[in-house]
């Protein structure tokens, strides 16, 4: 790293004095910059394109289980989904369920991230085993769990009672509420690899010096923490929060295999709804028009969000 | 702090979550050398009554599980260079050109995230049979990068931004290409970027079940996660022991590539120095 | 309007391009049939298959492709091909379902396409369920009734002499094996999952009530279903049931049953293979349904079918009078346990001097079917989730059910 070092320094100052002259010319390209995003913007834009097409749609025309379109009725299915007291209620848990799984999963995550960038014995095997719930398929991970927490037979039981917790047969996915929460924290538990990594990565990101530099000046671990780590890890929880938000948003298996939505529809949300209302009662406009409310929601939520964060970050660089 | 107080504290705080990650795993293990009638049975035990590894062998050579991992791996091969091959130019274009448009094809980029392929599965599916690209492994790549690259544009463009626009700018002086500087210069410094924006997308392919399930009809096409859903969906009994001896297979690649990125970690780490 | 209709031309001709390459594909002038079954258990895609290559080697002209896929996969796999016009020739599909594929126009009347006799061979009640407007959609290829599973071990060590017949003599049965010394429960409850509202239908017609009111609405909540639903109600509040009724799907009670934990289950002929395989140690009975004023039990078929799309549909229903021929019918039945769907079956040895398969035949006559409605699965889960609210006590049985039928009548009026 030396070499790079020195590279660096030499370069910057040859860089900097010569910036004028020679870099100009080169920065401002913008058919090359065009070229280059031309391949990824063409091959979303057919695959996903399409389909968005599809369900916007589906969502305003008479259509029947197969697809096929009859006449423009408007927004019906819309007025259909939203005086569904399912639709409303799946609504309603979806957003608890978001809130608690990306609440839950930054919480954990920042202070092992933390713990995961520190020099010990041993880093490597905490590392592999932390990431290790990425390994399998959601869906998987999903049938796992629901054995797992099975009252009778799962391995949660067993072990619980043999530590002599009153658990020896707790049926956990018969109450609308033990359900719940057995969701969620899978959920949690499989979004921290993902978030883990990502605010690793931010904080590679933070040079040392910063942290001698304060502890010279006699800042406390705490007060580092608050005044270094965190705002410069600012642009990383940014992405994880948007991100996690739109992939808990419209996680399907978990809810899907442990409890199909239920007990009493007590663990539905949107996508499970809407899934539904598609593949097994055959309403596939409301089933459109719930996907239409759903993608409403989440650009609401990022835009919201993205505002928000962004005026703060902006004032402080400037 | 000496290290070895540091590590044992460290070992202590990440305790709780180690045991819960671990717990399906060691679920899977048990459960997978179990016998039929062992896994419902009165008295559970962690430990199976012998070691018993038939199930492992009549997945791979009765049910032809081994080629379903190979197909999923080369599914998530391809979906990976192709996400890649789209994304690191993209990615490039947005930290180091002025392209017209740019806070909007980022914004663009997060909305084709927000919409479940879950939703869009008749639409897809749809669109491929027009193509006749039915039970084509081209056709799952192609549809795994199209929803994984906009991430990797992301997590490449929050990479390439650490990057030190004057080392570029030095091999420019000595005469190198735009290309060449980009080639030379800028690609190894995002070497561990680039690696970390492979693994996520290769995760994510790999773990995809959506999409590959509705594209792909043979079974000789199909992928582990796949046919692993295939055992669990018999009517009237699911075979658990199967099931948990498949899915420990099918993690094995993953957990092994994610001992070895620890490496680009690491390098991730020294990057930030850097800088 | 005018996009839509370009729309569907491009579909029509990417169908013909693609149906065009599927017969290119196949050499020269051979029938290609393709064929989709789910699976009941690991062995029907291979049994399947089996019959396929048998065919295939005796017909010429004829190529049938079998594929198979697992039953939580099969609505949305259909409906999506059927969508974009890469469906296959045939179809297993739940007979629920048929009703509003058939009325979709996605499915090919069969009845002018089987040879004269052919039909005779069935059992009426099971082929006449495939019936609907005057066409027959499909056959019967797999029927099921219910009956009482019991575990003479633990009746002996409760002291229970005789097989309980009612309700009533059930649930005195329940309290004794659940007071047993160990973790034993009485009578299980199905709260969850697929066919849930079916193990209430047992409780609602052998209390004299139907789906359908005389009426043509709602039987739900009629007081014969609240007097049923009342019946479950007392075994959870006596908590002689497996704990968490609301998280019991049919596998668990199946499985609690098969390691020698529950008392009795209602279930049907397949749970015999499984009880072969996973509970040898089980030493049990089979029984009619209990009865409170009405002897019935559920009757249940599965309905494979030709659909409309099909080219090839006079060979598609060559391989399905194949398969179902007097020794392969035989030979499916013994694979997975259904009861006979035909005549000549019924008399096999297997079904007739099998104790356990023989009370499945013997209640055959007070066998009763879900209605073929197309929203009957809309209608079905309404009914499931206020199931689940009355079993775990946030509602009453009169508050619940009036919601169910509600629901119902509602989803009737519409349609």
């Amino acid at each position: 790293m030396s070499l790079h070092g020195s590279d660096l320094t030499l370069s910057s100052t040859a860089a900097r004095s010569l910036r004028a002259a020679g870099t100009r010319r080169r920065r401002s390209l913008p058919l090359l910059g065009l070229l280059l995003i031309a391949p990824s913007l063409a091959l979303s834009i057919t695959v996903i394109g399409y389909p968005i097409f599809d369900v916007l749609r589906m969502a305003l025309f008479e259509v029947n289980r197969f697809g096929r379109l009859g006449d423009f009725v408007g927004l019906a299915h819309f007025v259909d989904a939203f005086s569904d007291p399912i639709f409303v209620q799946a609504a309603w848990q979806t957003v608890i369920w978001t809130l608690s799984v990306v609440g839950g999963t930054v919480l954990i995550s920042v202070p092992v991230a933390i713990i995961l960038s520190e020099d010990f014995y041993g880093r490597m095997i905490a590392r592999t085993v932390i990431l290790l719930p990425w390994a399998i398929s959601l869906a998987m991970t999903a049938v796992v769990w629901r054995y797992v927490v099975n009252g009778d037979f799962g391995t949660l039981n067993m072990t619980l009672s043999a530590l002599g917790l009153p658990f020896a047969n707790y049926p956990w996915l018969a109450y609308p509420t033990t359900a719940f929460v057995i969701e969620i924290l899978v959920g949690i538990l499989v979004s921290i690899p993902f978030t883990v990594t990502i605010i690793m990565g931010g904080l590679t990101s933070i040079p040392r010096t910063l942290y001698e530099a304060s502890a010279l000046d006699g800042a406390s671990t705490v007060r580092s923490f608050t005044s270094i780590t965190l705002p410069l890890l600012r642009p990383f929880m940014q992405i994880a929060v948007v991100l996690n938000v739109i992939y808990v948003f419209n996680s399907f298996p978990i809810i899907w295999i442990m409890t199909n939505g239920g007990p009493s529809n007590r663990t539905d949300i949107l996508i499970t709804y809407v899934y539904k209302q598609a593949f097994v009662f055959g309403n596939l406009g409301n089933a459109a028009a719930g996907s239409v409310a759903m993608f409403a929601m989440l650009l609401l939520f990022a835009a919201l969000y993205l505002t928000l964060t962004r005026s703060t970050e902006t004032a402080e660089n400037d | 702090m000496t290290k070895a107080k540091r590590s044992i504290l460290c070992w202590a705080a990440l305790s709780p979550l180690l045991v819960v990650a671990i717990f399906p795993y060691a679920t899977m293990l048990s459960t997978a050398l179990k016998q039929k009638d062992e896994v419902f049975a009165v008295d559970q035990s962690w430990l199976p009554r012998g070691l018993y590894l038939d199930n492992f062998t009549r997945l791979l050579f009765e049910r032809n599980f081994g080629q379903a991992v190979l197909n999923s791996l080369t599914i998530s091969l391809g979906a990976t260079l192709l996400s890649l091959a789209v994304a690191i130019p993209a990615a490039y274009a947005l930290t180091r050109l002025s392209v017209p448009g740019k806070p909007f094809f980022r914004n663009y980029l997060l909305i084709t995230q927000m919409i479940s392929p879950i939703v869009l599965i008749i639409g897809l599916f749809r669109m491929f049979a027009y193509f006749g690209m039915i039970n084509s492994q081209t056709s799952v790549i192609i549809a795994h990068s199209a929803f994984y690259m906009a991430f990797a544009v992301w997590m490449l463009q929050s990479y390439f931004a650490t990057i030190p626009r004057e080392l570029e700018e030095a091999a420019w002086l000595d005469g190198a290409s735009r290309f060449t500087g980009f080639v030379r210069v800028f690609l190894p410094l995002c070497l561990p970027g680039v690696v970390v924006t492979a693994l996520f997308t290769f995760v994510s392919s790999w773990n995809e079940y959506a999409m590959s399930l509705t594209f792909l009809r043979d079974a000789s096409q199909q992928t582990a996660p796949v046919q692993i859903a295939f055992l669990t969906g018999t009517l009237y009994q699911i075979e658990w022991e199967m099931i948990m001896a498949a899915t420990l297979i099918a993690s094995l690649p993953v957990a092994i590539i994610f001992a070895f990125i620890q490496k680009y970690l690491i390098g991730g780490l020294a990057l930030g120095g850097v800088k | 309007m005018k996009i839509d209709r370009k729309y569907v031309r491009a579909l029509a001709l990417g169908a013909t391009c693609l149906a065009l390459s599927f017969q290119v594909t196949s050499a020269s002038a051979k029938d290609v049939v393709r064929a989709r079954f789910a699976e009941y258990s690991t062995q029907t895609g291979p049994f399947f298959q089996e019959l396929a290559k048998k065919f295939n080697a005796a017909n010429p002209d004829i190529e049938v492709k079998v594929e198979h896929l697992p039953w939580p996969e099969m609505q949305q796999q259909l409906v999506t091909d059927i969508s974009a016009g890469t469906a296959p020739d045939i179809s297993h599909m739940a007979t629920r379902w048929m009703a509003g594929f058939s009325q979709d126009g996605v499915l090919a009347p069969i009845e002018d396409l089987m040879s004269p006799a052919f039909a005779e061979t069935f059992v009426p009640t099971y082929l006449d369920l495939q019936k609907q407007d005057g066409h027959t959609w499909g056959l019967p290829i797999a029927a099921s009734a219910r009956g009482l599973f019991y575990n003479k071990a633990l009746f002996k060590q409760a002291g229970i002499d005789a097989v309980p017949t009612t309700w009533d003599q059930v649930y005195e049965a329940a309290g004794k094996i659940d007071a047993l010394e160990g973790d034993f429960y009485g009578m299980g409850i199905q709260g969850k999952d697929l066919d849930a509202e079916g193990y209430w239908f047992y409780s609602l017609w052998t209390h004299g009530g139907a789906i359908f009111g005389p009426d043509g609405k709602s039987g739900f909540a009629s007081p014969e279903a609240v007097a049923a639903t009342d019946n479950y109600l007392r075994f959870i509040k006596a908590n002689v049931t497996q704990p968490g009724v609301t998280g019991s799907s049919r596998e668990d009670l199946q499985n609690l049953f098969a390691a020698g934990k529950l008392g009795m289950v209602l279930s049907g002929p397949w749970f015999n293979a499984q009880l072969a395989e996973q509970g040898k140690d089980v030493d049990y009975g089979i029984s009619t349904i209990p009865i409170a004023t009405t002897a019935a039990t559920y009757g249940v078929t599965d309905t494979i079918s030709i659909l409309e799309s099909s080219t090839v549909k006079p060979s598609a229903m060559k391989f399905l009078e194949f398969i179902f021929n007097e020794e392969n019918r035989l030979e499916f039945g013994k694979l997975e346990g259904f009861v006979p769907v035909l005549k000549s079956e019924s008399t096999a040895p297997f079904f007739a001097e099998n104790p356990k398969m023989k009370v499945f035949l013997d209640m055959g006559p007070v066998a009763k079917f879900a209605p073929l409605i197309p929203a009957w699965e809309e209608m079905s889960d309404g009914l499931r989730s206020e199931l689940s609210a009355i079993y775990a006590g946030e509602v009453t049985s009169e508050v619940g059910l009036k919601r169910a039928a509600e629901r119902m009548d509602a989803l009737l009026a519409k349609k």
